[in-house]
């Protein structure tokens, strides 16, 4: 089986022993803790033990990543270096983070200062921002030549502000001049919205012509802290401007400097995150006042070295088998050549604890169907060598590492059958000797050329699919018997596999070989039979006989799954026809030179696009040819995935040299 | 001989399958335009999903790559490029005219369908990015059908012998 096999872990230990050993389990790597809130309610707990917690430590630390993710942010927009395609945790040795974690004064000294200046570019920020504001505000008064600040003078008043866009100053004015000596209109800026305008008066008339200015929709403005006239005051704050954006260069400048410490702040930033979950962890302990207790998971594997820490600090353990009714964490243990394709279990769902791993059954399975789908040499060759210089350049872990490797093997397959049905970028090779060198040459299939037998590749594609169905039924077979349940196993999928394997017999041998049809017949009416009196057999009473039929009903399921497998003829001939279409478009010009360059534009441009299109059908339909047809009838989902404390690292990845 | 007979000898019929063929465009063009609004409103959110959302946004486009392939493989059945047409009779119009069917209409719904699929699968991917790749093999059980409609388009263009 490739689930790995679980141990409860139970400790009982000396308080005094408990801070060495969390550290030592979370270096570890392999021990994810059972929380124990129900022992809590339990009679035979509840008065002897409380909770462990550690909280407000917890949250310091918190503050400590938070802090340092805050300096990340900051530095990252100065890191004019070119993000690279994939990220990849850094490897570092156990001793080094050790060495690191000593001393973090260091770092946290460099975060400080980071931030400080994230501070100031703020500030700055928002100082340029108000800067901003006011020239927007100043603009329409550029003409206007007085103070602003000046709103009197020792006879008059000066009021400045705007009008409705619609009112007639001039009129205003010739009214206003004849009621009030003194008195004098002049319009600044006029815009679409509203008429900026300031006018004078006698400041005995100040108050009766404010109402008057005010019925003809007239808005005071103010200037605020602003002073001198307009255009001088815009002068000034275009200087101002300038120098704060001088500082937020140098500011900027700055961190730059800083941004070679960014490998040690993403370090610092790991190693207080593992503490800190260390710390949270401890809410799942419980303690007396000497002593505490904790329970956790463990991959049987990791037993030994468990063994040898825990003896070390002497606290008391045992390691038991789980029991049927707990459900402990799921992790996949497979050959490193099937591992890849963990990817596609993973993607659907993990298999429940003590349920059946299909991984490195469907990897075979997955590579042919993805290879057929494809089904051009040239294609694969290229999806490989992709994968392949991915993997050299970066040091892939997890779901990326998986899939990219997975494409890998794809890709190889892909040229295989690619090869086998003579597709090398579709006919190419056709073209170009027919257009340029008016030779016929055609790179022969190896086996035979699915466009011009197309009924050939689907036979051979159905069957390849009631091949794969019969696997998933035998591993239901396989689990079924395993739990000791024979009879189910005859009943439900023996029966089945004597049906469909007697259906394709009879058929075949009616079109083909006279002497199999027989031997089918007799084993489709023996299955189908077998199918109607079993069918039922868990109900009672007349349900017996809705269940046979509707067992036997289930023969249209099953042919809809065997017919979804035309999927790979279908994706197999889009790729060839495509890549067909493409070369020919591009041999429409003839020769010549300019025929070749358009030819070579049209041959890029189209297969880039055939290869983007096909190589996402290929993947998903195989994905999906797993998913519903083959894991439907057998997998069991629902584990939760391990999660082991002191391995959720975000930028380094820290190597045990001890285990 | 009649307007109508003149009109419709073999080669208008297996022209008008290539016309029909090429329709599926039109279930692209929605189901593109409806996943590519939902995508919009994503990066509203966060512009770093551009990648993940455009993956998304162009899985309707296939019905129209699809629908182009059969109406050219029924032009160059008919020998239109490179200027040598051949005369078909009526029945082999018909048979190419039925090839451009399947696809034709196929294609138009699916891709629709398609891109409401996709749209959902891209609020999917709004709130859990992590879990983009099912909302895309969501998005490509619509293609299923438009994929087995190309395969009878093709097995039908195969199938005509001129």
């Amino acid at each position: 089986m490739s689930i790995r096999k679980m141990q409860k872990l139970a400790v009982i230990g000396l308080d005094t022993e408990k801070e060495t050993l969390m550290s030592q389990l979370s270096e570890l790597g392999a021990v994810e803790l059972i929380d124990q809130k129900d022992k809590l309610e339990d009679e035979l707990w509840k008065d002897m033990v409380v909770q462990d917690d550690n909280l407000a430590y917890a949250q310091q630390l918190d503050q400590k990543v938070n802090r340092a993710q805050a300096a990340l942010e900051i530095i990252e927009r100065f890191d004019t270096s070119k993000s690279p395609l994939f990220s990849t945790r850094k490897r570092v040795k156990r001793a080094d983070v050790k060495a690191m974690a000593a001393d973090l004064s260091g770092v946290e000294s460099e975060i400080d200062q980071i931030l400080g200046y994230g501070e100031e570019m703020h500030r700055i920020n928002e100082a340029i921002n108000k800067m901003d504001a006011d020239l927007l505000y100043l603009g329409p008064w550029k003409a206007y030549d007085l103070p602003m600040e000046l709103s009197q003078t020792k006879l008059c008043a000066i009021h400045k502000g705007t009008f409705p866009a619609d009112r007639n100053l001039d009129e205003m004015q010739k009214e206003l001049q004849s009621q009030f000596e003194g008195f004098f209109l002049q319009a600044v800026q006029k815009t679409k919205e509203c008429t900026y305008a300031a006018w004078v008066s006698l400041k005995e008339n100040d108050e009766e012509l404010l109402e008057a200015m005010k019925g003809n929709g007239f808005t005071e403005v103010t200037f605020g802290e602003l002073t001198g006239t307009p255009a001088e005051c815009t002068d000034r704050l275009l200087a101002a401007l300038e120098e704060k954006k001088k500082e937020l260069v140098d500011l900027g400048n700055q961190v730059g400097s800083h941004v070679a410490s960014k490998e040690a702040i993403e370090a610092y930033f790991d190693i207080v995150s593992l503490e800190s979950e260390k710390e949270k962890n401890r809410s799942k302990l419980l303690k007396t006042t000497q002593t505490f207790f904790l329970e956790g998971w463990i991959p049987e594997i990791c037993v030994p070295a468990a063994e040898k820490i825990l003896s070390e600090t002497g606290c008391y353990y045992l390691f038991v088998e789980p029991e049927a009714d707990e459900k402990p964490p799921v992790v996949l243990d497979n050959s490193a050549i099937v591992t890849p394709f963990e990817a596609v279990t993973e993607m659907y769902a993990l298999p429940a604890y003590g349920s059946f791993d299909p991984t490195k059954i469907f990897a075979g399975f997955y590579v042919v169907f993805f290879g057929m789908m494809l089904s051009d040499a040239a294609y694969g060759i290229l999806m490989s060598l992709a994968c392949f210089i991915i993997l050299k350049k970066y040091d892939l872990e997890g779901m990326a590492y998986k899939m990219i490797k997975m494409f890998f093997y794809c890709g190889l397959s892909t040229a295989f059958w690619g090869a086998l049905f003579g597709g090398w970028f579709g006919d190419i090779a056709t073209v170009v000797a027919d257009v340029f060198f008016g030779k016929e040459f055609v790179i022969k299939p190896i086996w035979f050329n699915p466009i011009e037998d197309p009924i050939k590749l689907l036979i051979f594609s159905l069957a390849l699919g009631v091949a794969h169905l019969f696997t998933g039924l035998g591993i239901k077979a396989y689990m079924d018997i395993k739990d000791g349940r024979w009879f189910d196993a005859i009943c439900d999928e023996g029966f089945w596999i004597v049906t469909i394997t007697g259906i394709c017999a009879w058929l075949g041998g009616s079109m083909a070989i006279p002497a199999i049809a027989g031997v089918g017949q007799w084993m489709t009416i023996v299955g189908v039979l077998g199918l109607l009196f079993t069918g039922g057999r868990k109900r009672k009473g007349f349900g017996k006989v809705i269940g046979g039929l509707s067992n036997v009903y289930n023969i249209t399921s099953y042919l809809s799954d065997i017919l979804s497998y035309s999927r790979i003829l279908a994706l197999g001939l889009a790729t060839g026809v495509i890549a067909q279409v493409v070369n020919t478009m591009g041999s429409i010009f003839g020769g010549g030179i300019i025929g070749a360059i358009l030819l070579l534009c049209i041959f890029i441009f189209g297969h880039i696009l055939n290869i983007a299109i096909n190589v996402l059908g290929a993947y998903v339909h195989t994905c999906r040819l797993q998913y519903v047809e083959f894991f439907g009838k057998f997998y069991e989902d629902g584990g939760e995935p391990f999660e082991p404390m002191g391995n959720k690292t975000k930028y380094i990845r820290i190597e045990n040299d001890k285990y | 001989m009649t307007l109508f007979e003149s009109l419709f000898d073999g080669n208008t019929l297996a022209l008008l399958g290539a016309a029909i063929a090429s329709l599926a465009g039109i279930g692209s063009a929605i189901g593109v335009s409806i996943a590519g609004q939902a995508a919009a409103g994503v990066i509203t959110e966060d512009p770093k999903k551009f990648g993940k959302t455009l993956v998304l946004q162009v899985l309707p486009g296939t019905q129209g790559i699809y629908g182009f392939v059969v109406a050219f493989l029924i032009i160059l059945k008919l020998g239109m490029i490179g200027g040598g047409m051949v005369d078909l009779t009526v029945a082999q119009g018909a048979y190419l005219f039925a090839a451009g069917l399947p696809i034709g209409i196929v294609g138009i719904i699916s891709g629709i369908q398609q891109g409401k699929a996709a749209a959902a699968g891209l609020q999917l991917t709004a709130k859990r990015p992590d879990q983009m790749t099912k909302g895309v093999i969501y998005a490509a059980m619509v293609e299923t059908y438009a994929i087995l409609a190309l395969l009878i388009s093709i097995l039908i263009w195969l199938g005509t012998n001129v």
